[in-house]
This record gives C-alpha cells, sequence and structure tokens, in this order.
C-alpha cells in the first residue's frame, strides 16, 4: 500500500475529525447540521442585508464598503493561517528529512488542510454573497465575483504576512518584494477606481452594475491563484526562525503562578506576537479605511476593532493544544480542579483583548463612539475568545501535530457559525420577553465561559 | 584521527561544521566521516550537540559554517535525502497514521522498491510489531513509535543510517533487535552513524566513537583504542577523563551532603 503526504496528512485530519465526532456525537451533529444548514440560512440573510443597503447600491462609496469588509476580515484570516501554518518539521523529523520538496510540504500541511476546511466556510460566504447582490444592481452574478474576491484576499493576506515573517527573520529582500506588491495593488487599485480594492475594484464596480461580473469574477480567480501560488513559493523557502535568547535564570523565592504561567507560555510564542501584531496593524488599517471613506461611527471603530479581534483569537485557539502538550504536568500537580483551565482561560481572553483594545483605543479618537458599542464589542472579545477556546478544546493545535492547525480553524468556524446561530435565535425571544440588554449579555458571556471551562477541563481529563 | 579521510562520495563526509543558536556555539568545526559499512556512534553529554549534528546532516537544520556531503551531495539536497533516512529520537508528527501505514508512506516518499518492502515485512517480525502493524501511532508507547519508525529508516537501507538517541526507550529486546539490524546492515554498505547515551551500546556496535562536547570533538577512535589512551577499563571512565570529570561522583556525593 502506498501513499503520498498529502494524502497521509488528510488521513490524519479526517481520522481526527472522526475520533471527535465520535466522543461527542451529538455536538457533533449540531455542527454538521449548522453547517450544512448555514448556505440556506445565510442567503437569506444576505438578502435582508442587501435590501437594507440597496437604497445606496448603487454608489460607488457603498458598493466599495461592501467589498472592502468582507476583503480585509478575510485578510486578516489569511495572515493568520501564515503565521499559524506549520513548519516541515510538524511531519515529525522522519518525514521532514525525507526527500519531498519544501513546496510539497507547505501543500500538504496547510493548503490541502485548509481546502478541505474551506468546506465549511466557503458555501455560506457564496450565499451570503448572492443572498446581497440578488438586491443590488449587479445581481447575483456580481455576488459570485463579490465571494470568489472575497476568497482571493485570504491569500493576499497570508503573503502580507510573510512579508512580516521575513523581517523578522531577516529576509529583508522577501519583506521589500511584499512591500512593492501592497505598493502595486493600490496604485493599480487607484487606477481602476479604489485603491484599497487593487486588482479587486472591479467587484465594486459589478455591485453597482457600473461593471462586468465575469470579468470581476475571472480577475478575482486569477488574482486569488496567482496569491495563493505565491504564497506557497514564499511559505517554502521561508527562513528557520531565529533562537530566542537565552534568559539566565536560578531557583529563587519567587514562585510561578498558574494564571502566570499560563500568560507566559502565550506570551513567548512566536506565532502568536506575530498574529497579535499583525490583528492590531490590520485593526488600524481597517480604521483608517473606513475614516477615509467618511464612513459614519461607529463604523470605523467596528470595522478595526472586529478585524482587530479576529486576528487576536489565534491565542485562545492554541489553549487546548497547550494544555495537551503539557498534560503530563497539569494533571499532576496538586491544584484545586479547575484552576489550570481558568488560568489559561483568563490569560488567552485578555491576550485577544489587548490589540482590539488597542485598535478600539485609536478607533474612539478619530471617529468617536458610544458606551453601548464598547458593550458590543468587549462581548465579542468574550465570547469569540470562548469559541475559540471551545474549538481548541476539542481539536487541540497540538505542537507535534501534523497540520492540527488548520483543523483546529476550521472547527472554530464551524462552532462560530453554530454559536452565532444558537444566539441569532435565543437573543431575540429573550429580549421580546422584556429580558434587558445588559443581563442577556451577561448571561451569554457567563454561559460561553463555562462551556468553554468545562470543555478545557474535559481536556486536561479532570472533568471525565 | 585514526584513517584518512573519507572520499567525497562516502556516506557522509562533513567538515568544519558549525551551527549557532543565538549566543550559543552548539557545533564548533566538526569534522566527521562515515564510510560505507562503517558504524559511528556520536557519545557526549546531553547538550553537546549530538542531535544538532544529526539534524543538520539530515538536512533538518542548516549550518552556519562548513560543509556535509551525504553520498557526494549537499546535506538538505534531494539526492541527500534519498540518500539517507533517519530514526528520530521522538517520533512525533502523524499520529493517526497506522504503524503500517507510516513505512508505506516513508517507502512512497524514498521511491523504495519491493526489496525495503521484504526488509520491512523482515524488520516488523524481529521487533515483534506483527500484531500492531494497524495499530495508530499515536496511540503506541514512546518505545513502540521509535520502532516503528526505526522499520520504516532501516527498510530502506540507504548509503547513510542516522538513528537518534539510539537505545532510548527501548526495551532490552529491541535494544539487541537494533544493535544486529544495524550490525548487518554496516554489513551489507550502509553507513550508519548513531547518537547515543548508552555507553555499553556504543561499545558493542559501533566501530567508530566520536566523543562530542560544547559542540567540539574531543576524542574519537575504536572503543578499544579510546580504552587504551585513557587507561580506562570502560567507556564511561573513557567520557569522564575526556571531559575532565573523572572526581563527578565523589563531588556530587559531598553536594549531596545538603540533601
Amino acid at each position: 500500500m502506498r501513499s503520498t503526504l498529502c494524502e497521509a496528512v488528510a488521513r490524519c485530519h479526517l481520522r481526527r475529525l472522526r475520533g471527535v465526532a465520535a466522543s461527542a456525537p451529538l455536538p457533533a451533529a449540531i455542527v454538521a447540521l449548522v453547517v450544512v444548514s448555514a448556505p440556506v440560512i445565510l442567503f437569506r440573510l444576505g438578502g435582508v442585508v442587501g435590501a437594507d443597503v440597496a437604497a445606496g447600491g448603487g454608489t460607488a462609496g457603498v458598493s466599495e464598503a461592501l467589498v472592502l469588509g468582507p476583503l480585509l476580515a478575510a485578510a486578516v484570516a489569511g495572515a493568520a493561517l501564515a503565521v499559524a501554518a506549520p513548519a516541515r518539521s510538524a511531519l515529525g523529523d522522519q518525514v521532514a528529512a525525507g526527500p519531498p520538496a519544501a513546496a510539497v510540504a507547505v501543500l500538504a500541511l496547510a493548503l490541502v488542510p485548509a481546502a478541505a476546511g474551506s468546506i465549511v466556510v466557503v458555501p455560506s460566504l457564496f450565499a451570503a454573497c448572492i443572498g446581497l447582490a440578488r438586491a443590488l444592481p449587479g445581481g447575483a452574478a456580481a455576488g459570485v465575483a463579490l465571494a470568489a474576491a472575497t476568497v482571493a484576499a485570504v491569500p493576499a493576506g497570508a503573503v502580507v504576512a510573510e512579508g512580516g515573517i521575513g523581517a523578522g527573520r531577516k529576509q529583508r529582500r522577501r519583506a521589500l518584494a511584499v512591500g512593492v506588491g501592497v505598493l502595486g495593488w493600490l496604485a493599480l487599485g487607484l487606477a481602476l477606481g479604489s485603491a484599497p480594492l487593487g486588482p479587486l475594484a472591479p467587484v465594486a464596480a459589478a455591485l453597482r452594475d457600473a461593471g462586468s461580473p465575469s470579468l470581476a469574477l475571472g480577475v478575482s480567480s486569477a488574482v486569488g491563484i496567482g496569491l495563493a501560488a505565491a504564497w506557497v513559493i514564499l511559505a517554502a523557502t521561508r527562513a528557520e526562525s531565529r533562537s530566542p535568547r537565552r534568559a539566565a535564570g536560578r531557583v529563587g523565592r519567587r514562585r510561578l503562578p498558574a494564571p502566570l504561567a499560563a500568560a507566559v507560555l502565550l506570551a513567548r510564542r512566536g506565532d502568536l506576537r506575530l498574529a497579535t501584531l499583525g490583528a492590531a496593524v490590520f485593526g488600524l488599517a481597517g480604521t483608517a479605511l473606513a475614516a477615509a471613506t467618511d464612513a459614519p461611527p461607529p463604523a470605523p471603530f467596528l470595522l478595526g476593532t472586529t478585524t482587530a479581534l479576529l486576528g487576536s483569537l489565534l491565542c485562545p485557539l492554541v489553549v487546548g493544544g497547550v494544555l495537551a502538550d503539557g498534560r503530563w504536568l497539569w494533571r499532576s500537580a496538586p491544584v484545586q480542579r479547575g484552576t489550570i483551565a481558568r488560568s489559561f482561560t483568563f490569560a488567552s481572553i485578555v491576550a485577544a483583548a489587548l490589540p482590539t483594545a488597542f485598535v478600539g483605543g485609536v478607533a474612539l479618537v478619530v471617529s468617536g463612539g458610544g458606551a453601548r458599542i464598547l458593550g458590543v464589542v468587549a462581548t465579542l472579545v468574550v465570547v469569540g475568545s470562548c469559541v475559540a477556546l471551545l474549538a481548541g478544546a476539542l481539536l487541540p493545535w497540538r505542537g507535534a501535530g501534523a497540520g492540527d492547525q488548520m483543523t483546529t480553524i476550521a472547527a472554530f468556524a464551524a462552532i462560530a457559525i453554530a454559536a452565532s446561530f444558537v444566539v441569532g435565535l435565543v437573543a431575540p425571544r429573550l429580549v421580546s420577553l422584556g429580558v434587558p440588554d445588559a443581563v442577556i449579555v451577561v448571561a451569554l458571556c457567563v454561559a460561553f465561559v463555562a462551556t468553554a471551562l468545562t470543555a478545557l477541563d474535559r481536556r486536561l481529563g479532570a472533568g471525565c | 584521527m585514526c584513517r584518512p579521510p573519507a572520499g567525497p562520495s562516502a556516506p557522509l563526509a562533513a567538515r568544519g561544521v558549525g551551527k549557532r543558536f543565538g549566543g550559543l556555539a552548539a557545533l564548533d568545526g566538526v569534522d566527521l566521516d562515515v564510510r560505507a559499512g562503517a558504524v559511528v556512534g556520536l557519545v557526549g553529554p546531553n547538550g553537546s550537540g549530538k542531535t544538532t549534528l544529526l539534524h543538520a546532516v539530515a538536512g533538518l537544520l542548516s549550518v552556519d559554517s562548513g560543509t556535509i556531503l551525504i553520498a557526494g551531495s549537499p546535506a538538505g539536497s534531494r539526492a541527500a535525502r534519498v540518500a539517507s533516512a533517519l530514526v528520530p529520537d521522538e517520533p512525533t508528527g502523524l499520529d493517526e497514521l497506522s504503524v503500517i501505514e507510516l513505512v508505506s508512506l516513508v517507502h512512497a516518499l524514498w521511491g523504495a522498491g519491493v526489496r525495503a518492502t521484504a526488509r520491512a515485512e523482515v524488520l516488523l517480525s524481529a521487533f515483534g510489531l506483527d500484531d500492531r502493524r494497524g495499530q495508530r501511532l499515536g496511540t503506541l508507547s514512546r518505545g513502540l513509535r521509535r520502532q516503528a519508525s526505526a522499520v520504516a529508516a532501516l527498510s530502506l537501507a540507504p548509503p547513510l543510517i542516522l538513528v537518534d538517541e539510539a537505545t532510548a526507550t527501548l526495551d532490552p529486546e529491541a535494544i539487541i533487535v537494533l544493535s544486529e539490524a544495524v550490525a548487518a546492515l554496516a554489513a551489507r554498505g550502509c553507513g550508519v552513524l548513531l547518537a547515543t547515551q548508552d555507553l555499553h551500546f556504543a561499545g558493542a556496535a559501533c566501530h567508530e566513537i566520536v566523543l562530542l562536547h560544547r559542540g567540539v570533538v574531543i576524542d574519537r577512535g575504536e572503543p578499544g583504542a579510546l580504552r587504551g589512551r585513557h587507561g580506562a577499563a570502560s567507556l564511561e571512565e573513557v567520557f569522564l577523563t575526556a571531559l575532565g570529570d573523572s572526581s563527578l561522583r565523589e563531588r556530587v556525593r559531598d553536594a549531596f551532603d545538603a540533601l
């Protein structure tokens, strides 16, 4: 029996998913049901949003904003995927030392699992975009182009992240090349009528029926394929990560309490530091772009903070794997049950909140915003972090697992869709029953935190 | 030290290899040859650079200085990777594959022929893994996983076999099987470079021992010659003498009075 590297890694992913489904069949069935039904619901939701903006859909500003929002989110997701992409060593030293080319290892470890994981998100994305565009002058065909452009923005974000990684690893030429590419993107966009959208500007034109949807789809597909190929080449030729500085230390009277140890473990990971930095940069870019288009408050604040949050959720996402890798210590430590899970939950939520708070602060200064919107974003931070913790607990992002990252991210996407549906169903009913908003929000946060803590505790084996 | 340098097409010819991690020199001007049919043991304290050297030879790490040629090809090149196989210390990565699937995958990646399949059958049987061929790697103990990765690597019989921490986590039976397998492959012309802390195993299995300390080769030679040169009865004594720590036992005993 023979198997190629891609097949072998895909088989590992499928078996992991099957194992999770077998150990928790009911939640797995619910998530699967939600993922399957999501395209239908999102198609209708897209239609509702489309009807809301249809009045202004013919203007350049609105159509550009409709493209820019998803593009920015997709670029952040792409950057997070690139930062999280496993190195060749994730194949294990034996296979990593084998003859396959570096690009084959990247394909096997990142692109194939990412493509498989996209089954969760892509149908919903297309459904939402088509539903939205049907209500706009461009029609459904322009919606397909919008979805394709959003998919194309994923490798665009990954390429930008490679530039950052290159700069961090002293590959200055690569960082410079990516920088030149970004300038080229903006220049091309300027020539086509919208600098931030770059070569994808025809999509905005198609949405307002000022351009051909077929052309927009063709351009989006070509840009996506080209950028994906560029990313594979860049990822395959990354320099080795630099050695961490050696910290001199000795056993002393100071102790390292569990919450501090959790914070130290997360803060010392290069991928998390880069993701946090990237989240802040993309968040600031979102704020700046929204402010530049004269979008009214709280649009710049919301675009900036949600973009930053999306990137910084990598921190809670890895917690399940950190716990799984250090299980020998966490399980044997004579501490009260739940202490370790609580410590990591607290540390990771704070870590996810920091870049969001930074970007939010800047956005408030630039464009203003009210207390209500601050509460919404704070809730998103807590709930989003807990969904990430839950996904990481179910499918841990192990230090030595081949391509674990991609299955964990796919699980996050699936649970996030499922969670948003549950909240979307329950919250309006509670409001109609007269329950105050603040009570609903607090109950929501408590429920999500409790779920995440239970899942992490089970991961450690303490709750089994 | 005991033989002239190996030719460029020898299984392994390394010259002046240097590697730094930050301010730490993990390898510093290491010269090392492994001839066809030779078993060379890398011995040294923890952190002496054994695994770094093996990983550099396997193409898992780039070096800062020096050259490493595997069967005439630079380490890390496709030709060098085809000409070598590694049994790692930590056999992790593809936990969800079964033992036989790991072997099949390695054979497919290396483009191995039917003789490798036959060798794998012999090795699986010798290591006692016949009943576990369908078992997932993630469910095996570390020792059994190492045996599975040893089957995968040794069955390729490439010009150069690399074994990291050769006897770590292996039971006595598996150590005997590994030792005999290495000897048989060396007899058919493979070069073997193994890192180990097991000095008894090194003395019995290796034709030449290279002693590394802080990234530098401080001594090398045949086991008997090393013992003679240091006037030592065992390789443990050679080890401690070469490190300048022959009074280690007494020193720590004194220090442990504080315990």
